[in-house]
């Protein structure tokens, strides 16, 4: 029988256990979910929890994610399809600007609009001030609300749905377009009949990625008080001190994840339509009415997503935030800026590993499973992960412990959990997948014919990876450290729960500030955040593009 | 080592993969004298690259053997490592590092690759191959003739024992691919490397080779000169492969000759049918390709059902409707073992 033939990349030159290792080590988080059954089922703290809450976090994340769901695809979808069939005055400028809201993350928008929009907020003050009205003598929707969180989850994580759809719409064969005119089909029936159902896959493969942020976000959901399952399992670990429980309860999230993770998988090897360049469908030139339709719409979503928040959090960074918070700011920004560093070098290093590994091992099975839960990490909700993490870590603690002072009669204490040690961990489940995504474009550019070129010129598998595949992967090397640097220094859940006494960092502090109900103060925390997002968004606009094999340029 | 010796032997290799059920290659045999240069013709999917990848050593046989200059390099039990071959190989694509400029491209093996006391020198494989003007060059910035040569003085400079070259002018034009196929011919067979190349060109694999093979589903159909090939084809796939011609069953060659086709088919080539005023066949021109010095013509024989092809040089060109005088003999019918 032909074997699987072994290719001379660096993967070879790793023990086929490592990527396996790196997956086990990864997958931790879900072993100890998973494994929480094994330790029997509280039934007295189940019935407690179904007579109590459990209902509430069910329904509530049903109705947050489908209301998010609706969001993304109104707001994504119709963006994409305005920006791709059309062109319009401020066309350009929207085309880049609709996916600045990725960089800012849920919960820094819900800081925003609560400040604007709650009942001392600028809104409603100058509303009761232009009118002459008093408390409860008017109707203002209540931005603390499920409607609420829908909405500022909505107008962040729509640019998924937009940047996939976009360049699916682009993608569309000219030929359609003018069969379709030929028959006397108006634009309207165009793009429900035609352009949305070959955009369809795309649409649902970034409706599910929201869908994924949805179900692991925390700051959002937590700062409007909402119950849904990840501040539940929160409440139940810290309030009702039930880690078991809180265990079970992740993962049944999980399940939920895992489906959405399928659905995405599913859904993107659909997306295979490519037309050749001179083939595309031409974008239609509006006029009059219908061009100011397209701006005021491109406009507004732009301006609720990115533009009115990042002035709110630049006012009160400049004009009100407590100048206390400045001494303290450069510790915070050290601290942030280290740990992303720190987790973006480590996530990129493994991500080289597992991705050259399944390169080379790429007929093994056991490889690809590896793989595939390697990659999962970034679905599990930050909440998850860190429950998942600390509870081994604490278990080998206190063996630690315990055989120390057997030994030398003294405990020396925690030396894994509740160390930086264990928060670089949590965000290296969460982030080497993203270092993989932001890798894989690179990785598949080199072709196997490469690598067996070095092969019969008798070159070592060493230099192969020196002279060759590194300078090659160069880009994407730098793509993944920028992706993971983002993410690590905005992820908030898994860092306020793992994070050493004392150690904060700009996401921690900005929402510990904002739960305190002193959003201006967290201004400086936050906006800081935003603004290094922005750099790197090119390179995830892109990154994504290329991930669905698409290229709008 | 000399030209009466063989330098590439492959004897009754099979090869599966994994995933698939069915065999890829299947019993194939062949011997390529040393310094000689064979192609490979083939339909899409019929295996051709697969037997390159298996005697690179890219892929392991189930059976068989795979010997170079009389040494086992692939069988059963024996698997000589890729980079313990000696062997050169040109992809279809180039494979060319992009970040590397064409010279450097070049020496990537000489430099970093297993010292060989057969190493051509770099500057002189430049030269040869006409790529000083562009040896600074990195390979996005030059033509697809010049990444071609470039590929190819890649995979000759260690001096390799065998060459082999997977469809490596298919992405070039015609006129581009004629030049570049005389010039890679005459440096082989000056440097004396033995070459085996795949191919779907048959006017390619003519110009270039010594032995022709026509490998079908995976089996190599015949393994012979071209001028064998062509006049001896030994299946329809053959007869088929290599030229243009009518493929008669025995019982056309019956009806045409009144000879017995004791159950054979027979294959009559466009040459050996001529414009015969005196000729004892007439038919009428059922389709004309080409307007040049030979144009094809397809002529349906009357009272019968067969069309013959032939080659009409004179002027005016018949059109389709036009009746014909033909001359065909028997003797320029060729048998073709079933």
């Amino acid at each position: 029988m032909a074997g699987a033939k072994v290719f001379p990349t660096f993967g070879c030159m790793l023990n086929r256990s490592l990527p396996i290792f790196i997956a086990i080590a990864l997958s931790l988080p879900i072993l100890t979910v998973a494994s929480s059954w094994w330790n029997g089922v509280g039934y007295n703290a189940w019935s407690h929890l179904i007579n109590t809450t459990l209902t509430e976090y069910m329904v509530n994340t049903a109705i947050l994610s489908a209301g998010v769901v609706l969001g993304v695809i109104f707001l994504g979808g119709l963006s994409a399809w305005i920006i791709s069939a059309y062109r319009f005055p401020g066309h350009q400028f929207f085309n880049v600007a609709l996916v600045l809201p990725l960089s800012m993350p849920g919960y820094i928008v819900a800081y925003t609009y609560t400040g604007l929009l709650d009942f001392s907020g600028p809104v409603q003050t100058l509303m009761r001030q232009s009118f002459s009205l008093e408390l409860g003598t008017y109707y203002f929707p209540e931005i603390r609300s499920i409607g609420g969180a829908i909405t500022m989850l909505s107008l962040v994580l729509y640019p998924y749905v937009y940047l996939i759809a976009r360049d699916a719409f682009s993608l569309q064969s000219q030929n359609l377009s003018i069969s379709a005119q030929m028959l006397g089909v108006n634009p309207i029936r165009h793009f429900i009949h035609i352009s949305l159902p070959i955009a369809r896959p795309a649409i649902a493969a970034g409706t599910a990625l929201a869908l994924m942020e949805t179900l692991a976000d925390y700051g959002t959901v937590a700062f409007f008080g909402i119950n849904v399952f990840t501040t539940g399992i929160f409440r139940t670990w810290f309030g009702l001190g039930e880690p078991i429980l809180a265990m079970q309860l992740a993962s049944l999230l999980l399940v939920g994840v895992v489906f959405v993770v399928a659905y995405e998988i599913h859904f993107r090897k659909k997306i295979s339509f490519q037309p050749t360049l001179s083939t595309r469908r031409k974008p239609t030139k509006l006029n009059g009415t219908r061009a100011i339709s397209a701006c005021v719409f491109c406009a507004l979503v732009f301006a609720c997503g990115f533009f009115i928040p990042f002035l709110q959090l630049l006012y009160w960074t400049i004009a009100i935030a407590d100048q206390k918070l400045t001494g303290n700011y450069t510790t915070l920004l050290f601290n942030s800026l280290s740990l992303a560093t720190i987790t973006a070098l480590i996530a990129v290093s493994l991500a080289l590993i597992c991705s050259l590994a399944t390169r080379s091992w790429r007929q093994s099975r056991l490889i690809n499973v590896a793989y595939f839960f390697t990659k999962l990490g970034y679905a599990i909700p930050g909440t998850i992960v860190a429950i998942g993490i600390i509870i081994p870590f604490s278990k080998i603690d206190h063996v630690i412990n315990d055989w120390i002072n057997t030994i030398a009669g003294h405990a020396p204490g925690l030396l894994i959990s509740g160390t930086l040690f264990t928060v670089i961990f949590a965000h290296l489940v969460r982030f080497v997948p993203v270092a993989i995504l932001g890798m894989e474009s690179g990785i598949s550019s080199i072709a196997t014919s490469i690598d067996q070129v070095s092969s019969t010129l008798g070159v070592s598998r060493w230099k192969h990876l020196k002279k060759i595949q590194l300078p090659i992967l160069y880009p994407s090397l730098i793509t993944s450290f920028t992706l993971v640097f983002l993410e690590s220094i905005k992820e908030l859940p898994a860092t306020l729960i793992l994070r050493p006494f004392n150690f904060d960092t700009l996401a921690v502090k900005g929402f510990e500030l904002a739960t305190d109900e002193r959003l201006a103060d967290a201004a400086p925390a936050v906006i800081t955040i935003v603004i290094i997002g922005l750099i790197p968004i090119a390179i995830l606009s892109k990154s994504i593009s290329q991930k669905y094999g698409m290229n709008n340029e | 080592m000399n030209k009466n010796q063989t330098g590439l032997s492959v004897t009754t290799i099979g090869l599966t993969y994994p995933s698939q059920k069915e065999q890829i290659l299947i019993e194939i045999s062949l011997d390529l004298p040393y310094g000689n240069i064979g192609c490979i013709m083939g339909e899409s999917g019929s295996g051709k690259t697969t037997l390159l990848k298996a005697i690179a050593g890219f892929e392991n046989i189930d059976h068989g053997e795979i010997t170079l200059n009389n040494k086992i390099i692939s069988s059963a039990i024996v698997q000589t490592p890729i980079e313990n071959r000696r062997i050169g190989f040109v992809f279809q694509d180039n494979s060319l590092f992009p970040h590397l400029s064409v010279k450097e491209n070049i020496e990537f093996g000489p430099k970093f690759g297993k010292p060989s006391e057969k190493a051509l020198p770099v500057d002189e494989l430049i030269s040869i191959l006409e790529l000083e003007t562009v040896s600074n060059q990195l390979p996005g910035a030059i033509s697809g003739g010049q990444q071609q040569r470039t590929a190819l003085a890649r995979a000759i400079v260690n001096g390799p024992e065998l060459l082999l070259m997977d469809e490596p002018f298919a992405s070039l034009d015609k006129n581009l691919r004629e030049n570049i196929v005389t010039q890679i011919r005459s440096l082989l067979q000056e440097k004396e490397i033995t070459t085996l190349v795949v191919t779907h060109d048959y006017s390619e694999a003519s110009t270039l080779g010594d032995y022709i093979g026509i490998l079908d589903q995976g089996k190599i159909e015949q393994w012979d000169t071209d001028e064998n090939l062509y006049r001896n084809p030994q299946s329809i796939v053959v007869a088929k492969a290599v030229g243009d011609g009518t493929i008669l069953d025995a019982s056309d060659y019956e009806k045409l000759f009144n000879i017995s086709g004791e159950n054979s088919l027979f294959i009559l080539r466009p040459e050996d049918v001529r414009i015969d005023p005196d000729g004892a066949f007439t038919g009428k021109i059922t389709n004309r390709k080409g307007r040049g010095n030979n144009s094809l013509v397809t002529c349906r024989i009357n009272q019968t059902q067969i069309d013959v092809e032939l080659y009409i040089s004179s002027r005016p060109l018949p059109n389709v409707g036009d009746v014909l005088s033909i001359c065909i003999t028997h003797e320029s019918c060729t048998p073709i073992p079933q």
